[in-house]
């Protein structure tokens, strides 16, 4: 298909829940069902809207719970349509024994997850906490940096999930508030190109009286693990997916993605790693610290998982040292969730010294100069040799 | 949403050969879950999609490699087996209008943990959403009788009012406010009450069409709710669930807001002349002098022609006159009155200006045997009935002077009278007398019993009539034109008589109705007024009634029964026919019922004796008997009739949207003037307390989680009421069924699956692992336990309880509990009250239900 340059998609100027709402309408959605929760309210509202407006053709399920949502997503799913929820923070864990039932029963489904701080106490701002927790349960994941991304992944994350060779739910998340209730300009794609880029969904297993199967069986200790090996295969194969849909996608909008997005990584020294809208912060810091002098890089993680094991190793080949911001507190662990993917990556072969930063939990603002305290104490920590410990940024000790 | 429709059962080579829960699975012998779920699979022809909880039947049914389900099949989880199929039926349901996915009913299973407790919050979700609105619409073209006696289809008058209210819907629900008078029923009599909204959704695929014997039919969606005559008083049908012989609750007699008096010139054309009296024409003149400074200029300013009022006598369009009177600020509908000299060839003045009782009666006879032509305005009016002829001529000279009467007999016989009338011919076509008189309901009833003697006098006969070897008394009224018919049947119910179709004829055979048209419809024609008379005679002294319509709801046989025995009157005394009024194998008339209950009352306000027919009147009655009196009097009242249905039909609908209209008080609406039809509500609010147990296990059970000990024996809470919880959810359908009554669960399988939403069933499976006994006896143990009344078997429809099975001699609870060793511990003898307080729920709880059964409609 031809690019479509950038002048000629139009601009519209959504927030982040909106944007994903949008993206959700193109993608010729046959079912969803959702309860809301803050911030990812606007999301369900929105394609509300447009259900009652006529826009979309699609049934629209208002459970009473998100267990009920995403047990219902999975239904859909089982008779062959392209499904869709979105949640936050509490709702991501009230679904949490479904999502590897999703993952389990092979349907590609897609979530929206606007990431938001668990409870206790509770919060409605933004962190990765939600997220984080759930990334061992069998999902592709990404993480949006802004409303720009939050609408492209939308639409990816179809693509990335029905791929026969991948057929595996899908989530990504959006920083709550910071990005789901902040309006910017987004290029959108025209309605016939997305429904052309995606186009109808085809499942191969489905519920089908005239080839009636067997789903969600009980298997014992002599098959169960076989399952479980197969869908690591099929996580493995979401890598290449993922990135021949970045390929295809660039192709499309013009808008290049990769499962890591670097800025001035080529000859850093320190490199700043981070997730979500924390990364345009830290592009910001790294510009200032090389005003002064310090090599500083940025890397953003957008492919969460499968971990783009290559990618990091590449980019974190030469570095001195790495300050992973964490938006998440991994209570008890020696380290935050992108540290132990990272180190897990790179060990043994890449000798870099990683320290682990964890900022902005509950919506506790982040900025340039925190971060580029951080990158600071890094690169110090690291040629003094010091270990890891965590530490955090913005907060009255 | 796809038709369905399962009709019940009737021999067991109707059911599929092969099983769709085979054989080879891992579930213990004498499973009960595993009976259910192979009669659940194989209830119906189609298959379909099975939604599985975690519990025995799914594990034990498909540890892989191998699976026992030969259906499509899915597992999720443990609590959300609802939500799930929630899910796939929507989802389902859109794909399969695509032609992506092949549509199939849906069946999810659940044990108790899956359903009564993790999963009830699932289940009470997928039941909600099912029906937070009742979607219950008519076909466009159906007609409402509006508060005054306008006959419009409904279709027209929603959509006017849209438009009117500037709302456009694209596709999709739409809903009004509304101030319109209907016709609708307040349980006694037909009159209009108030509509206050009207909706408006896309048609579905299918209507269904019911056709009742007197003749009414009515297009509706499968789940409009119809009045039917049960056995326990009157109940609401859906649509799709109406069958031959269902007795509906048709109107005999319908009032209307009547309009005071009727202006012939209201019926006039604009283009119709009149010459205004002089009194009439000189304010006229002085108006337009005083107003414009002259009459030609007051002329020239409106756009009127000068000599119409320069010169007296000249005739003036009627519609020139309405606006010059609007101009000039007067009140036509004062001054319409004075006009009576119209013009039309020679000016022609009418004696009144009202419509009058003679006026009326011609035009039924023009109706009838008449013809009206353009041409020189020529009514034409043919009989072989020379008195007929000459009455119309005299009521004509006398309506109308200024006019010739010829009237010219031809060779058979046969008199052509014909005059030259503009009014009589604008008449007869504004009120289109011949094709759609529906004008006409609108006017008083002396008027309306006018034009149908006219009609009757030209086209009707009357007379003892042989009809099936036997001789009847009929009126007949014929047509060629079926929507004359209607209306001719709609002008005889606003006179209070009912008639039905019966081909080209409207009939009236039943007593009551006939001699109502002999009292309020006046013939003229000397050859019918002797075969009213005959018909008159042919009643007297005989208990003859006729056919039809004076047939009592079913009810009635067993309130007076009732009474008798509440009472202590043994009702042999009154009449032995009465057990089998109660038992529904004979029917009475209002009338007969009525001589009962007079009677009755008699003797239970302690008087002595009078016997059957014998004067009762001016007797004091105590509140007992006015009590029975007043409790069967709305339902021997005549306003209404039974009328079975005879034909039910699904047509394939050609409009594009459905209508309907909430009417207030009464929630009920009477379209075409036929049968009772339910409203659309939006927020129906029944005070319902479910009665909630916790659990499924029963009190006193010994399980793994609540032992048997030495200090406490066994679960000490009670099981949990789950219908009753699902039926507050207000579902089409809830049942409960038992494994032994195999054919009683696959029908109603069948009819849950024939519902427009969600339904459920509660089947009682009995485990023999968990309740430990015998595993040949597991059919046993179902039996047994609805035997001892502990698991009643009944179903809800609509919200009406009705027990299927009644266990007239019930076996003691201790029969089911001695059965199984999960209660061994009861039946020690320091537990023997525990084994009394679960006697005593069981009759408890039995009687409850009985009392849900007889108040009729509760959910």
């Amino acid at each position: 298909m031809a690019t479509i340059q950038r002048t000629k998609q139009e601009m519209m100027e959504l927030t982040g829940d909106h944007a994903i709402a949008y993206g959700a309408k193109q993608s010729g959605i046959d079912f969803v069902a959702a309860y809301p929760i803050t911030p990812q309210t606007i999301i369900v509202e929105k394609l509300s809207e447009y259900l009652a407006d006529g826009m979309i053709d699609a049934k629209y399920v208002n459970v009473e719970s998100e267990h009920s949502a995403i047990s219902a997503v999975i239904g859909a799913a089982l008779v062959g349509a392209r499904a869709f929820t979105a949640t936050s923070s509490q709702g991501l864990a009230l679904m949490f024994e479904e999502l590897p039932v999703a993952s389990g029963m092979r349907v590609p489904i897609v979530l929206a997850n606007v990431m938001r701080a668990l409870s206790a106490p509770i919060n409605i701002h933004c962190d990765h906490s939600d997220i984080l927790s759930v990334r061992d349960q069998g999902w592709v994941m990404m993480i949006a940096e802004n409303a720009q991304e939050a609408y492209d992944q939308t639409i990816m994350s179809f693509k990335i999930a029905e791929d026969p060779s991948v057929q595996l739910p899908t989530m990504y998340g959006i920083d709550g508030f910071i990005i789901s209730h902040s309006m910017e300009n987004v290029y959108t794609l025209p309605d016939e190109v997305v429904s052309e880029y995606l186009g109808v969904r085809r499942s191969l297993y489905k519920l089908d009286v005239d080839n009636p199967m067997t789903f969600g069986p009980l298997a014992l200790f002599d098959v169960y693990f076989e399952f479980r090996r197969q869908q690591h295969d099929a996580m493995m194969n979401a890598y290449e997916v993922a990135k021949e849909v970045f390929g295809s996608f660039e192709q499309v909008s013009g808008r290049k993605y990769s499962p890591l997005k670097n800025y001035m990584t080529d000859d850093a020294e320190v490199l700043i790693f981070a997730a979500g809208s924390t990364v345009g912060t830290a592009r910001l810091a790294a510009r200032k610290l090389r005003e002064e002098g310090i090599k500083a890089g940025v890397s953003g993680v957008t492919l969460l998982r499968p971990f783009p094991v290559p990618e990091v190793m590449e980019t974190l080949s030469g570095v001195k040292a790495v300050a992973v911001l964490e938006r998440m507190l991994s209570l008890g662990s020696p380290a935050g969730p992108h540290y132990m993917d990272l180190a897990s990556a790179v060990y043994p072969q890449l000798d870099v010294r990683m320290y682990d930063f964890v900022y902005g939990l509950g919506g506790r603002d982040i900025d340039a100069d925190m971060i580029g305290r951080a990158a600071k104490t890094a690169l110090a920590d690291a040629q003094n040799k010091r270990p890891n410990e965590v530490r955090f940024l913005g907060v009255r000790e | 949403m796809a038709k369905r429709e399962y009709k019940p059962l009737t021999k067991l080579s109707d059911l599929p050969e092969e099983n769709r829960l085979v054989s080879g699975h891992r579930l213990c012998a004498g499973c009960g879950p595993a009976i259910v779920g192979r009669l659940a699979t194989i209830a119906v022809p189609d298959v379909p999609i099975v939604i599985n909880a975690t519990g025995c039947l799914e594990v034990g049914t498909t540890l892989y490699p191998y699976t026992s389900w030969a259906v499509p099949w899915a597992h999720v989880t443990f609590e959300n087996a609802a939500a799930v199929a929630s899910g796939v039926v929507e989802a389902l349901d859109k794909l399969s209008k695509e032609g992506r996915a092949k549509d199939a009913p849906v069946i999810a299973f659940g044990g108790d943990g899956g359903t009564f407790d993790i999963g009830l919050q699932a289940l009470s979700g997928a039941l909600e959403r099912g029906h937070r609105f009742l979607y219950i619409c008519l076909h466009p073209d159906e007609e409402l009788i509006l508060g005054d006696g306008t006959i419009v289809p409904i279709g027209e008058m929603v959509e006017s009012h849209m438009r009117a209210a500037n709302v456009d819907g694209r596709d999709g629900f739409l809903s009004i406010p509304l101030n319109q008078e209907v016709l609708s029923w307040d349980g006694r009599s037909f009159r209009p009450f108030r509509a206050v909204r009207a909706q408006r959704k896309e048609s579905p695929p299918e209507l269904v069409q019911i056709t009742t014997r007197s003749g009414e039919r009515l297009r509706l969606t499968p789940e409009h709710r119809v009045l039917v005559d049960g056995p326990n008083g009157f109940c609401w049908k859906q649509a799709a669930h109406i069958q031959v012989g269902d007795e509906l609750y048709s109107a005999r007699n319908i009032s209307i807001h009547e309009s005071p008096s009727i202006h012939l010139i209201d019926y006039m054309s604009d283009e119709r002349k009149v010459i205004p009296p002089s009194k009439i024409r000189r304010r006229l003149n002085r108006l337009l002098a005083v107003r414009h400074g002259s009459i030609k200029r007051g002329c020239e300013n409106l756009g009127l022609n000068y000599w119409l009022f320069k010169e007296r006598g000249r005739p003036i369009p009627i519609g020139t006159l309405r606006h010059l009177t609007k101009e000039l600020g007067l009140d036509w509908e004062r001054l319409k009155k004075e006009f009576d000299t119209f013009k039309g060839g020679k000016a022609m003045k009418v004696r009144g200006v009202q419509l009058n009782q003679d006026l009326l009666y011609i035009l039924g006879l023009i109706a009838a045997d008449g013809h009206i032509s353009r041409n020189r305005f020529m009514i034409t009016f043919v009989n072989k009935e020379k008195a007929l002829v000459e009455t119309f001529m005299k009521i004509h000279q006398n309506l109308f002077s200024g006019r010739k009467v010829t009237v010219q007999k031809d060779s058979n016989g046969t008199y052509h009278l014909t005059v030259s009338n503009p009014v009589l011919y604008e008449l007869s076509r504004s009120l289109k007398i011949a094709q759609d008189p529906k004008e006409i309901i609108r006017m008083p009833e002396p008027l309306i019993s006018s034009f149908v003697a006219g009609v009757f006098d030209g086209d009707g006969y009357c007379g003892l009539l042989t009809h099936d070897y036997a001789e009847e008394a009929r009126i007949i009224i014929s047509s060629t034109k079926e929507m004359f018919r209607r209306r001719i049947r709609l002008l005889l119910k606003r006179l209070g008589i009912a008639s039905f179709l019966s081909g080209k004829d409207v009939v009236i055979s039943s007593r009551d109705d006939l001699q109502r048209f002999i009292e309020r419809v006046k013939s003229k024609h000397p050859k019918k007024l002797r075969g009213l008379k005959t018909i008159e005679h042919y009643f007297i002294g005989t208990k003859r009634r006729g056919k039809y319509f004076s047939i009592s709801p079913r009810v009635c046989g067993r309130t007076l029964k009732d009474s008798c025995r509440a009472h202590d009157i043994p009702v042999r005394e009154l009449d032995a026919s009465i057990f089998a009024l109660s038992a529904g194998t004979r029917r009475a008339t209002k009338e007969r019922i009525q001589r009962y209950a007079s009677e009755l009352a008699l003797r239970i306000s302690g008087n002595p004796a009078v016997g059957l027919g014998g004067n009762s009147t001016e007797v004091a009655l105590d509140s007992g008997g006015q009590q029975l009196l007043t409790v069967l009097e709305p339902l021997l009242v005549d306003d209404y009739y039974l009328d079975p249905v005879v034909e039910v039909e699904r047509i394939s609908s050609e409009a594009k949207y459905v209508y309907d209209v909430t009417v207030e008080e009464s929630h009920v609406f009477v379209p075409n003037g036929g049968f009772v039809i339910s409203n659309c509500y939006d927020n129906e609010a029944y005070a319902n307390t479910g009665v909630q147990r916790s659990g499924a296990t029963p009190f006193g059970a010994a399980t793994t989680t609540s032992p048997a000990g030495r200090v406490i024996p066994g679960k000490q809470e009670w099981k949990k009421d789950l219908v009753a919880i699902v039926a507050a959810h207000y579902i089409p359908y809830a049942a409960t069924s038992s494994i032994a009554q195999y054919r009683d669960f696959i029908n109603k399988v069948r009819k849950a699956l024939s519902q427009y939403g969600p339904s459920f069933i509660h089947v009682f499976a009995p485990c023999t692992f968990g309740w430990r006994f015998d595993t040949s006896q597991t059919i046993q143990m179902a039996k047994l336990i609805v035997d001892t009344r502990i698991f009643p078997v009944y179903e809800i429809e609509n919200g009406t309880l009705k027990m299927n099975f009644k266990v007239p001699k019930p076996k003691p609870v201790e029969e089911y509990l001695k059965t199984q060793r999960r209660f061994a511990h009861l039946l020690k003898p320091e537990n023997k009250h525990l084994v009394d307080l679960i006697q005593k729920n069981t009759d408890e709880n039995w009687e409850r239900l009985l009392r849900i059964e007889a108040a009729g409609k509760v959910f």
